[in-house]
């Protein structure tokens, strides 16, 4: 090899690992850089799309809520009204055919004022059951306490609620979506659960409010669960409907459940 | 740079292999597949320093065994890289890359390098493939945004070892045969390397080091 292709070979090889050193640090640097402000911009992204889909949902339930409002209002309003009145016509009917002596104990005539009777219980329950009245007058609390005494009055499973607040008044939303959260626990223990109690502690420790649902029924596969790659399918509409209010709340919900040993169902939210 | 300074380098470069080795020894138990090939490697590169450290005080070259060496280390590590990408179109990529370099790497060594000859032809070419699979994982950690804190992320640094090491000697490898040992420029590039080495056992352990707790 003479000099002048020693120098060229020295000059190649100097300047080519040079220029691979630095292209390797650029496109090092190029991808430190660019990836921290790529996921930046995609977790910003991300954020506002959840954030959207919160106010839709928030949205969406606040509909619910009010179209139950205006149902329970409706049916409480007219149907049962008018209820009321088919069974004051009966009892006049039924007069009437006294004082004319036409057949008075018409078994038929019994049988109208019980389905009348009946109609005007179940139209009081449907109502109340979208509305409860004791959840507007008097707070979330007693609505609990009042929905809790009547399943316990059944005498089927025992209930118990425990708290720590018993004045505590909250923004009427989120009191109803509360009360929405645990009917649907309380729903899903009665359909599914087979227990033979159930128990709610509510606990304020402002500025968190803390729930925690126990049952002693037959619980479900927490593995299944998260293992299936459907997992809205697998919850069920009960679960879902109960993490979709407590994510409008903007709170957190944690569940722990094994095949024959219960459900428990933790709850924190911050009201406002 | 006096000679017994050289010989201090070029033995902790030799060493340096063995600080990985001896992470991935202690975390190897919760590694994933991607990372207990990645320690496989490790080991045989360790194991052929060995070998080679052996030949030479028996007076014996060790060039034979780099020719078999390069073939495996290239499948290793194109192994870790396979286990890694989820795309098929990549896995097919590197099946053909491995198949490739194995065959150009037995021919080189039948009839271009013999076995008594440094394979720089081979080595260039693992250079390059092993560059583009660096280049490729990083183009998918891009795109996909699963990464926050890349500096926590195992494989970048291995990967970026991989790059800076592979570029670096990229004409090393190319122009190495055409210079001749005595000359000055071949002990500056031979430091180099020695340098870049360091530099890639040291990448390769922080990525061992940092690998998440199960």
């Amino acid at each position: 090899m003479d000099l002048s292709q020693e120098v060229n070979v020295s000059f190649l090889l100097y300047i080519g690992t040079f220029g691979m050193l630095l292209m390797a640090l650029a496109i090092i640097f190029f991808v430190v850089i660019y990836q921290r402000r790529l996921f930046t911009q995609h977790e910003r992204l991300q954020k506002q799309d959840l954030e959207h889909q919160q106010a839709l949902l928030k949205a969406s339930i606040k509909g619910q809520e009010e179209e139950r409002e205006r149902i329970a209002q409706d049916l409480h309003d007219e149907v049962g009204a008018n209820l009321s009145t088919i069974k004051l016509y009966v009892g006049r009917l039924v007069s009437a055919l006294v004082s004319d002596e036409q057949e008075p104990d018409n078994p038929l005539v019994e049988q109208t004022n019980s389905m009348v009777d009946d109609t005007i219980q179940s139209v009081r329950h449907i109502s109340h059951d979208l509305l409860p009245p004791v959840l507007n007058e008097f707070g979330l609390i007693d609505a609990i306490q009042d929905k809790f005494d009547k399943i316990s009055q059944t005498g089927h499973i025992k209930t118990y609620f425990l708290h720590n607040s018993p004045s505590l008044r909250l923004p009427k939303f989120q009191e109803l979506i509360l009360y929405r959260i645990v009917q649907e626990m309380v729903n899903n223990t009665l359909k599914h659960a087979q227990a033979t109690f159930f128990q709610l502690e509510l606990h304020n420790a402002d500025p968190a409010l803390e729930l925690t649902f126990t049952d002693d029924g037959v619980g479900f596969d927490l593995n299944k669960l998260n293992g299936q790659h459907n997992v809205s399918h697998t919850k069920g509409l009960g679960l879902q409907g109960i993490e979709s209010r407590v994510s409008v709340l903007g709170g957190t919900l944690n569940y722990d459940s094994a095949p024959g040993e219960g459900t428990r169902i933790s709850i924190v939210i911050h009201p406002s | 740079m006096s000679y017994n300074l050289l010989w201090w380098m070029f033995l902790i470069n030799s060493l340096s292999i063995f600080l990985p080795i001896g992470i991935s020894i202690v975390n190897y138990k919760r590694f994933d597949i991607v990372f207990q090939r990645f320690s496989l490697y490790l080991y045989v590169t360790g194991g052929v320093e060995i070998c080679a450290v052996i030949l030479g005080k028996l007076g014996y070259t060790n060039l034979p065994l780099l020719h078999v060496y390069v073939i495996v280390q290239f499948g290793l590590l194109s192994l870790v890289y396979y286990l890694y990408f989820d795309k098929k179109i990549l896995k097919q990529i590197i099946s053909i890359l491995i198949v490739v370099f194995t065959i150009f790497s037995i021919c080189n060594s039948l009839f271009i390098q013999n076995i008594l000859k440094f394979n720089t032809n081979a080595r260039a070419l693992e250079s390059v493939f092993l560059i583009f699979y660096v280049l490729a994982y990083f183009n998918l950690i891009m795109q996909e945004m699963k990464i926050k804190f890349i500096e926590k992320e195992p494989l970048f640094w291995v990967s970026t070892g991989i790059l800076l090491y592979y570029a670096g000697n990229l004409f090393l490898f190319i122009f190495s045969n055409y210079i001749l040992p005595a000359e000055q420029i071949t002990i500056n590039m031979w430091i180099f390397h020695a340098v870049i080495n360091l530099t890639l056992n040291s990448f390769f352990s922080i990525a061992l080091w940092i690998y998440p707790k199960k």
